[in-house]
């Protein structure tokens, strides 16, 4: 059963309680529903209070609700019928023969209803009639005919496309794409591309020998051309190289070391298994700094098995030899490249010159020009992973990127369904590793099958949508507690009014005979009728609140930059019935509890008092209340002892408060309230506030929970300080009798709050709570802000291609449009970074705990030149001692395989702290065909590159797809943005992306400032419940001083003097408020940042930002202004005669 | 009796009628009127039904009398009072107080008069329950613009006059009823008022507060000449007062002069 149903009971058992008492005391319940629905105008003031904090928990709900459906929806419609996709780590290319091998496996046939072998390219694009280009697509290589169970093509105009019409240069484009490049059908589409680098990884293998001639036969100096000079008994001359499947060439080097060197030369012989013949006999002198080679390497593998190799000389006299054979493979093994480079080291071979030696154009790219047919919608299989696509057919793709009978991924399909694909799901990815396993055994010489993994990815998505919504929920909740701790305040303060102005008629009814009991009944079933509709009102509110979220969250994520080749997603609006019935059934049970503490409390009325409305007497304090505050005490004592025995959070933090509290509550007995309970909120507000300097904030849940408890205590205790401080009046009566005007107003303005200390305590917590929050979130919004200077390491401009250019001026060089400015005036320097991206959040591990992502999981790994190293400027906030200066730690990287230097974005913990891992810690990365261990040396500032930095040679060995990343210094003066757009246009075909690092800064600056405003406007909500109370308070308070204000008016105070009197006592509550939340919400954000170390170590700097706060604050007193005008005017105009007679 | 034993409180000197002319320039009776009504109308609309309360009143009033006026319940006798007083407008006839239309006078004018020249003392004291007995006295001098050191200084002194100088801290609930109608009067006179209007002052106060209360406003009637208008049941105090006029169904009945104290 949907646990909502459950709460719904809940609130079906309280409505029937109230309806069995209803029919027991019927007169009871016509009192309390035409009391309800006298003052129509009243009630509808009372339930617009009562349904704040209803409203922003359905809002919460709801909003989570929509950000689960969205990026379910993005999954389903991304991948559509694909349920799992057969890929490698890193998308590396592998051969087709897996798909052809699945196809004819039937157990697998028997379970699918679709398997299609998918080239996932990408590349750049440009219109060629009107240049128009868009850095980053993705092309997509599709064979029609295995691709129909995913989906088909609808073009823009609504026709059904058959892609099998496809011709060999053909291809169809995504309408969002095309608008950007304003193309359609028939337009000519140049494709930016490059073929992807495949590294070759050598195996060595290091032989010694000895050479001697003859004696006689070959007489030195003059040596004929038919002697040859072999190795002497016992001595080898030749070896067997072991040359296993997969092995794409060799070469062999030989070099002498002996007295007669210089005048020797070398010959060498390949032989094949089969006895092919390869030789090297050029007489090379040898030298063991410039050694005989001999290379062997050809169209496909090289025949596997023992190759001879023979070593001869024509001119030897007991020279030793040593030879090295390298074996290549074209493989993406960081584990073979760091065993190579071990072997090397400790045989003393300088292997640079040949690790991770790789095939592959990275100089510059490629384009063909293909013709768009049409311009398709993404519906069916046109909106593919979200990416602005481009679809050609396989052949064509393969043809480009070098990858015939390769293929990236493989769509596989449980259903054509996708609900209920989801489903079946689980029995395919029981099936599927065993059949590519199977394949792997059956293709030994294809080792890249071993490392094709089966990804659930639409399950995943499903269960990410799910975190994603909970997540959120819970975010929106917690932040909104206050508003909802606030919106109960309010309905003490409806229901403590509402007793007030029906005092008499209260006493009235004791007096003829209600019991106590009965008069909560009355107020109860008023409650009740009050808590229904304002439930009901609050949920559906509720509703338009989220919507205004999503709609604010879609503005604010689309303004930003559009990343990498992808559609932005787009949170749709959704809510399910079950979050708005939770939302209904808690605002029900909090109003529900709130009136009848509140009934209890009105119920305890003196009933002479009553009748005669007499103010109730200060109560001395009663003997419950005593033993009350020494139960809060004695129980508070020993929580906290238990606490700090057990360690435990929660009780460290309120166990004590709940003593202190208890020990104000006893004091009163002995001495005045408005001594015990200052002392007691001093020592509260005290203690929290060192909680939080001292304390630390817990992980997880346990935060979001003791965040806003810790809040609401200090900001209870500080309130209870204010209200018992008697010089308050005279203070800020002394600062308004300054003003000539307000001299009549000052002191029954000032002193009417304080005379009222429950409701003044209730509207000033309920207002501080807020402001609270409000300040916390924009303070965090600027202290935690982006410092351009330390983030771009000393560079302007990065440009981001898809490939990497080898030397950008040379290629420039080649195809310089002489019309168009050369960008590299601008250009100070230039420094060249690779890197590549692996998706998912499985490759890197520090010290075997895995990188606490927070945001959308995807490694980041780069390597850079020489430039780099001595120019950048991205300074360490943890550097190995061995190094002693930025620079040689990033040439000790160049020069070392086994070294790292991460940035910050990797040393987060759960909860976004910095400072998890140090230098000397392991990084492991896991790659498609193996792991690799790498020691951290240091630890960058820096978020702008977030990933790791590796030697050139581990990327190049581990990844496929490496693209290109270069950083710009410009001249003085130059101005970043109008550089980067020149060298855009300059390297169109290469599809470079150059920004300005500045103006990225600003925008990324902006979209958080965008979601910060989005929910301060959520926590505004708080605010209204805040403002809304104020307009109530005063409305009430016209109605209770109807007298008073005709005494007022009769003694010659004019309207003016009136008005001025509420507006003092309106604003002194807001300023109140406003101070003491404002403060709270300073002093505790300055704890949160000073209590975490390792932001300082970063840079950040407690930034208050009081322009921000001056414009809420402002706001706030307009609003204010706004909601008591309308009451304070009417009390201003209650016409004397009738009001000094009034009787309510 | 009553008014012999308040004597020994009295502080300040007894002031001749020769000396109530010179400086007021009228007697304790005869001489101008102070306050003129005629033909005074006012009705209540309650929807469409029409309640005339007052029907053609005509009284005059001269300075230094102390007047009751008394009659049945919802005779018009406040209703009446609120409108010579300027608390309410009328619908027809003429008020003229000290020479001055106050019935043609706008509500900041008539405000403003109210603050200059008249004093008020209620049934439930209408004190500010917030403000202790001096600030609750010194409002109508704040109001008309005195200092607020003066103001202070004043009230107190009409704190004195009343008795209730110890008092002048303590908030209203920390006082009697007795002594918050004294409050009540201190601030009816602090600013110096030419009339005082006092709706059933003594009305909820006992016998023997309500004859202290009398007496206090008798001797200030007497010592300092101002003008009392007084709706009230009480027989006891209508016959302190020089003249009790009788109202009945919105019409003077009928005056009666009553012998001086």
């Amino acid at each position: 059963m949907d646990p909502s149903l459950y709460a719904l009971t809940v609130v079906a058992l309280v409505i029937l309680g109230t309806v069995v008492l209803a029919r027991k005391f019927p007169v009871l319940f016509r009192m309390g529903a035409r009391n309800a629905l006298r003052r129509k105008a009243q009630t509808a003031v009372v339930v617009a209070g009562l349904m704040m904090g209803t409203a922003i928990i359905s809002g919460s709900l709801a909003s989570g609700d929509s950000l689960e459906f969205g990026i379910k929806k993005a999954a389903l419609d991304a991948l559509g019928p694909a349920d799992v996709l057969l890929e490698t780590d890193g998308q590396l290319h592998y051969p087709r023969a897996l798909y052809d091998d699945l196809a004819a496996n039937r157990s697998v046939t028997g379970i699918v209803t679709g398997l299609s072998p998918v080239l996932y390219e990408e590349a750049a694009v440009t219109k060629t009639a009107n240049h128009q280009s868009e850095p980053r697509v993705s092309l997509i290589g599709i064979d029609p005919a295995l691709n129909k169970p995913f989906g088909t093509f609808r073009a823009t105009d609504g026709r059904a496309l058959d892609a099998s019409e496809l011709g060999p240069n053909d291809v169809y484009v995504l309408d969002s794409l095309a608008k950007k490049l304003d193309a359609r059908a028939g337009d000519t589409l140049a494709v930016h591309y490059s073929k992807p680098i495949t590294p070759r990884i050598p195996k060595l293998y290091t032989y010694n020998g000895n050479l001697t001639a003859s004696a006689g036969v070959c007489p030195l100096p003059q040596v004929p051309q038919s002697c040859q000079y072999v190795a002497a008994l016992g001595q080898a001359a030749t070896f067997q190289v072991p040359v296993n499947p997969g092995a794409v060439s060799i070469t062999t080097l030989v070099a002498w070391f002996g007295p007669n060197a210089d005048h020797t030369d070398i010959d060498q012989t390949l032989t094949t298994p089969d006895g092919t013949l390869y030789a090297n006999t050029n007489g090379t002198p040898a030298q063991p700094d410039n050694p005989s080679f001999l290379n062997v390497s050809g169209p496909s593998s090289l025949a596997s098995g023992n190759w001879t190799w023979s070593v001869g000389a024509k001119v030897a006299a007991n020279q030793p030899f040593r030879a090295i054979a390298l074996v290549f493979y074209e493989e993406y093994n960081l584990t073979a490249l760091q065993d190579f480079a071990k072997q090397a080291g400790s045989s003393g071979f300088d292997a640079s010159q040949f690790a991770g030696d790789s095939t592959g154009n990275g100089a510059g790219g490629e384009t063909a020009d293909l013709t768009i047919v049409a311009v398709v919608k993404t519906d069916g299989f046109g909106g593919f992973l979200l990416g602005q696509n481009v679809f050609a057919r396989y052949d064509t793709v393969a043809r480009l990127y070098g990858q015939e009978d390769k293929v990236d991924i493989i769509l596989v399909s449980a259903d054509a369904n996708a609900q209920d694909g989801l489903a079946k799901t689980p029995a395919l990815m029981g099936l599927l590793p065993k059949a590519v396993n199977a394949s792997a055994d059956a293709h030994p010489d294809m080792p890249a099958i071993r490392a094709v993994k089966a990804l659930a990815v639409k399950q995943r998505f499903i269960d990410a949508s799910e975190r994603a919504g909970t997540l959120f929920k819970e975010f929106l909740t917690t932040i909104g507690s206050f508003t909802v701790i606030a919106g109960m305040m309010l309905i003490v303060n409806i229901f403590v009014m509402l007793a007030e102005e029906r005092k008499s008629e209260l006493g009235m009814a004791r007096a003829v005979g209600l019991a106590r009991r009965q008069l909560i009944y009355l107020f109860g079933f008023e409650g009740t009728l009050y808590a229904l509709a304002a439930s009901a009102i609050g949920a559906v509110l509720g509703l338009g609140i989220a919507w205004g979220l999503i709609f604010g969250f879609n503005k604010a994520f689309t303004s930003g930059p559009s990343g990498n080749a992808g559609r932005l997603l787009t949170i749709p609006f959704h809510f399910e019935w079950s979050s708005v019935a939770w939302a209904f059934a808690a605002g029900f049970m909090i109003t529900m509890i709130t009136v009848a503490i509140a009934s209890w409390r009105v119920s305890r009325l003196n009933i002479v008092r009553a009748i005669r409305r007499i103010e109730e007497p200060p109560k001395p304090a009663s003997r419950a209340l005593f033993w009350s505050g020494a139960v809060l005490f004695l129980g508070g004592s020993v929580w906290a002892l238990y606490g700090f025995v057990m360690g435990d959070f929660p009780s460290k933090i309120l166990a004590p408060c709940v003593a202190l509290m208890g020990a104000g509550i006893v004091a009163t007995r002995f001495v005045a309230s408005r001594i015990a309970y200052p002392l007691a909120g001093a020592g509260v507000a005290a203690y929290a506030g060192f909680t939080i300097f001292t304390f630390g904030n817990p992980k997880g849940m346990l935060n979001a929970v003791m965040g806003p408890i810790r809040g609401l205590f200090i900001v209870l205790a500080v309130v209870l300080i204010i209200i018992h401080v008697p010089q308050l009046v005279r203070l800020t009566s002394a600062i308004l009798i300054r003003f000539r005007g307000l001299i009549p107003a000052v002191r029954p303005g000032v002193a009417y709050p304080l005379g009222k200390k429950t409701r003044t305590g209730l509207t000033t917590t309920m207002f501080a709570l807020v402001i609270l929050v409000v300040v916390a979130f924009s303070i965090f919004g600027a202290t935690f802000t982006v410092d351009t200077k330390a983030q771009s390491g000393g560079y302007d401009v990065e440009g981001d291609t898809t490939v990497p250019i080898g030397d950008l001026q040379a290629i420039y060089a080649q195809q310089a449009d002489p019309s168009q400015p050369d960008p590299f005036d601008r250009v100070a320097y230039h420094d060249d970074l690779r890197y590549a991206i692996a998706f998912g959040g499985r490759s890197i591990r520090i010290d075997n705990e895995s990188i606490h992502y927070q945001g959308p999981p995807a490694d980041y790994i780069y390597s850079y030149n020489e430039g780099f190293a001595k120019n950048n400027r991205y300074d360490f906030i943890e550097l190995d001692a061995r190094y002693h200066s930025n620079r040689e730690a990033y040439e000790a990287v160049l020069n070392d395989p086994s070294l790292t230097i991460i940035s910050v974005a990797l040393n987060f913990d759960e909860e976004g702290n910095p400072g998890l891992h140090h230098v000397g810690d392991t990084l492991t990365l896991q790659t498609p065909s193996g792991t690799a261990s790498f020691r951290i040396i240091g630890i960058q500032k820096q978020l702008y590159l977030g990933g790791l930095f590796v030697n050139p040679q581990v990327l190049d060995s581990t990844f496929q797809r490496i693209r290109g990343d270069y950083l710009f210094k410009l001249n003085d003066g130059e101005d970043p943005i109008v550089a980067a757009r020149e060298i855009e246009a300059a390297f169109e075909k290469q599809g470079m992306d150059a920004n300005s690092i500045e103006q990225q800064a600003q925008q990324q600056l902006e979209q958080n400032k965008r979601f910060l405003t989005l929910f301060q406007l959520f926590l505004g909500f708080g605010l209204v419940v805040g403002i809304a109370s104020l307009g109530i308070v005063t409305a009430r308070s016209v109605i209770e001083r109807r007298q008073e204000i005709g005494m007022l008016r009769a003694i010659g105070y004019p309207r003016k003097q009136v008005l001025r009197i509420f507006y003092i006592e309106i604003f002194f509550t807001t300023t109140l408020g406003i101070l003491v939340g404002g403060a709270i919400g300073v002093i505790t954000s300055y704890g949160v940042v000073v209590s975490t170390p390792a932001l300082a170590s970063l840079g950040v700097k407690f930034t208050i930002p009081w322009l921000d706060l001056a414009e809420i604050i402002a706001l706030v007193y307009a609003a204010v202004f706004l909601a008591t005008y309308w009451p304070a005017r009417q009390g201003s105009n209650v016409p004397p005669a009738e009001a000094v007679r009034y009787i309510e | 009796m009553v008014f012999e034993s308040l004597d020994a409180r009295n502080r300040y000197p007894r002031r001749t009628q020769a000396r109530l002319v010179d400086e007021f320039g009228l007697a304790t009776s005869g001489g101008t009127p102070i306050i003129q009504a005629r033909g005074v109308e006012k009705a209540y609309r309650l929807g469409a039904l029409v309640v005339p309360a007052l029907c053609g009143v005509d009284l005059s009033i001269k300075r230094g009398e102390m007047v009751a006026i008394m009659g049945p319940s919802g005779c018009g006798k406040t209703t009446l009072l609120n409108c010579l007083s300027g608390l309410d407008d009328i619908d027809g006839g003429s008020i003229h107080i000290a020479g001055e239309r106050i019935d043609k006078m706008n509500d900041e004018k008539r405000t403003a008069f109210r603050a200059r020249s008249m004093g008020f003392i209620f049934q439930s004291y209408n004190l500010l329950p917030v403000l202790t007995s001096v600030e609750n006295v010194e409002l109508p001098l704040l109001v008309a613009g005195a200092g607020v050191k003066d103001a202070r200084r004043r009230a107190l002194s009409a704190l004195d006059q009343v008795g209730l100088l110890d008092r002048a801290n303590h908030k209203p609930t920390e006082l009697s009823g007795g002594q918050q109608q004294r409050v009540t009067i201190a601030r009816s006179l602090v600013n110096d008022p030419a009339i005082v209007w006092a709706d059933e002052p003594t009305g909820n106060l006992d016998t023997k507060t309500g004859a202290e209360v009398l007496g206090i406003m008798r001797r200030l009637n007497q010592e300092r000449g101002q003008t009392y208008v007084i709706v009230t049941h009480d027989p006891a105090l209508a016959r302190l007062c020089h003249r009790i006029v009788h109202m009945e169904n919105g019409v003077m009945a009928r005056e009666e002069a009553l012998v001086e104290g």
